[in-house]
């Protein structure tokens, strides 16, 4: 059964119909072969009856004379009956009066007549008769007939039954292939048009309704959850946009007034500085640097937003270049912590290869930034074939760590576990690689505890259809 | 015939010999055999309604003449009706003394009689039997004779058919001989 829910729905209705007309069938002839078997006994063992009835009457004076030459005259006649091998007749004291036999057949079974009544043995059916004349037992006949013509009969009808049999199952097998269309077509569409949907992510599809059965329910129900998902995703995506929009615009459109501000800061602080009290420089000082911050957060929010909207088309990338040329660029920083990293065989995949340069960067830069004191750096770079499609890409450090619990938040805009005091950055890194892990269609996770270093896990498919990299350009 | 009268002598010795069945010992066993002849042939024969008084009317079996069978004829009929009647024994020594009969035995006794007797019968219904050579031939019904040991019979179809008798065919089959003749002349 476990097979048969596993074939395509078009052969699995088409083996039920077949199946069960054919057991229909099947019990239809056997009933029908049953009943002219029955029937043909009876018959048979009626006529022998007549036939032993009337040699028995017309042996009863033969019997009642003691003439046995007459009697077997008599049995005799029956030679005209194809089918009787064998007939005797015993006297009252069960001693042989008369018998016959048809060419070398024998009379074996009649040996020991009973009274009355007949039975069939070793394919043949043996009668036995009182003969009575006027109310006298005059003796017993006994004929043997064999059952030739019951299975000629028989085999002749189960010849037709297999005739009809395979007739009857080709015109079923004919029908049910006009007929099973009419269930499994809807399917067959329906199941189309899902696939469409999601490997296309083509929510403006819609299954055509056939019928106002429950399949036609089926099909009007999907077509309204795909309306509502279009609604929703339209509307999101909408949304999305705007906001992408808005955080490109914005940063790009802040950007103008910072330099400005960063502007005459450095030329009050160059050509003023000697008319400016202490108080005054020291008012100057804390503006630039929060224009410098001002200036961090702005470049990040723009890189963050720059993920999708200057994205590049994906193309084979070698990780383990990649690496490399990410390593050679934070040369100083690693030099300046001492730190040790270790690269293993990184694959080559499909990706845009800025923002897979960015994203190890973040993951190294961080390894190397959230170091324990007194510690030296260890950052192993690592990967491994996830399910055939998939690599996972393992970043390790033996750094602080973080609790479990801000798993989630670490990935958020804006997001920092610690004091600006103590660790630079405007906790953007992260929510940049969770988007370009997403835009490559992989999700990023992290395992950690606190002082025990942490393992960022990014999982990208290794090959990506024609859809790959799409971008979005602002308006 | 000789053999006949040695079976006689044993038969009659034996008579002697086994003074507990007398009567059994003086019947020949040819006569035992010809009684059930008799009363077996009467089986197969159908007489017209007329031939019955009534309808439970006993069928009656007239013995004219010396009576060869002894009480034979009266143990075979005994408790053994035909088609439903009762047989009964008669005897006499004419014709006259006789009450109507169905089977009429006309023992050797009469045999220079036996025209006159079967002319004195006429179309009557009656089944005549007997045992000389040439009673069929003059026009009786059924003669009983001895052959190889066994008893047999010769049929007169036509003296038969003459006294509205049926006799089925079974027995003409199993006659010796059977005649068309019309009887009374013969």
């Amino acid at each position: 059964m476990r097979n048969l829910r596993d074939i395509p729905i078009r052969r699995k209705l088409r083996i039920i119909i077949m199946l069960t007309s054919s057991v229909a069938l099947l019990l239809a002839s056997a009933g029908f072969i049953t009943y002219e078997w029955v029937n043909f006994r009876d018959a048979m063992t009626r006529n022998l009856h007549t036939l032993a009835e009337v040699t028995g009457h017309n042996s009863a004076a033969a019997l009642i004379f003691g003439d046995a030459k007459a009697a077997e005259q008599n049995l005799a006649a029956l030679q005209a009956v194809p089918s009787i091998v064998a007939g005797c007749i015993f006297t009252p004291d069960r001693k042989l009066f008369a018998s016959y036999r048809r060419g070398h057949e024998t009379a074996a079974g009649l040996e020991k007549p009973i009274s009355d009544g007949w039975y069939f043995a070793d394919g043949h059916l043996m009668l036995f008769l009182p003969v009575v004349h006027q109310g006298e037992g005059l003796g017993t006949i006994c004929l043997k007939s064999d059952m030739h013509e019951m299975w000629d009969r028989l085999l002749r009808y189960a010849g037709i039954v297999a005739l009809l049999l395979v007739a009857a199952l080709l015109t079923a097998w004919v029908l049910s292939k006009q007929l099973e269309g009419v269930v499994a077509d809807p399917i067959l569409h329906l199941v189309e048009t899902t696939q469409a949907v999601s490997a296309r992510n083509d929510y403006t599809l819609r299954a055509d309704r056939q019928g106002g059965d429950e399949l036609g329910v089926l099909v009007d129900s999907f077509n309204q959850m795909l309306t509502q998902i279009q609604q929703r995703d339209e509307a999101l995506q909408r949304s999305n946009h705007e906001l992408q929009d808005f955080a490109y615009v914005a940063s790009h459109d802040l950007q103008e007034p910072l330099r400005k501000i960063q502007a005459f800061g450095d030329r009050l602080k160059t050509k003023c500085a000697a008319a400016l009290t202490d108080d005054g420089r020291d008012y100057l000082e804390r503006m630039q640097n929060a224009a410098s911050r001002m200036q961090t957060l702005i470049n990040d929010l723009l890189a963050f937003s720059r993920v999708t909207t200057k994205g590049q088309p994906f193309e084979l990338v070698e990780l383990s270049r990649v690496a490399r040329e990410v390593l050679s660029d934070l040369e100083v920083r690693i030099e300046q912590t001492g730190a040790r990293i270790e690269v293993a065989d990184l694959p080559t995949l499909d990706a845009d290869p800025m923002q897979m340069r960015q994203l190890l960067q973040n993951l190294i830069g961080n390894a190397l930034k959230f170091r324990r004191e007194h510690f030296k750096p260890l950052v192993k770079v690592s990967s491994r074939p996830v399910n055939g499609a998939h690599c996972e890409l393992r970043v390790e450090d033996n750094g602080i760590g973080f609790d479990m619990k801000y798993l989630e938040r670490i990935f958020g805009m804006f997001q920092r576990l610690h004091g600006r005091e103590h660790y630079e950055g405007t906790g953007v890194g992260l929510a940049i690689c969770r988007k370009i892990a997403e835009r490559h269609g992989g999700q990023i996770t992290a395992e950690s505890a606190p002082g025990r270093g942490a393992t960022f896990i990014v999982t990208l498919p290794v090959h990506h259809g024609n859809n790959g990299g799409q971008t979005h350009e602002p308006q | 015939m000789n053999k006949n009268c040695q079976n006689n002598f044993v038969a009659v010795l034996c008579g002697l010999l086994l003074i507990a069945l007398p009567a059994l010992g003086d019947v020949s066993a040819e006569y035992k055999l010809k009684a059930g002849l008799l009363f077996n042939i009467a089986k197969f024969v159908e007489w017209p309604a007329t031939a019955h008084a009534y309808a439970a009317s006993p069928i009656v079996i007239g013995v004219l003449g010396d009576d060869p069978f002894g009480p034979a004829l009266e143990e075979i009929v005994r408790d053994r009706p035909i088609n439903g009647r009762l047989v009964v024994i008669q005897r006499a020594r004419r014709l006259e003394e006789l009450p109507v009969c169905h089977v009429l035995f006309i023992s050797d006794s009469e045999r220079g009689r036996q025209v006159a007797i079967l002319a004195q019968l006429g179309d009557r219904p009656v089944l005549t039997i007997s045992e000389s050579a040439d009673f069929v031939s003059r026009g009786g019904v059924i003669r009983l004779l001895m052959e190889d040991q066994k008893v047999k019979f010769e049929v007169n179809a036509g003296a038969a058919e003459q006294a509205q008798l049926k006799i089925s065919a079974q027995l003409l089959s199993l006659a010796k001989t059977v005649f068309h003749a019309k009887g009374g002349n013969g």
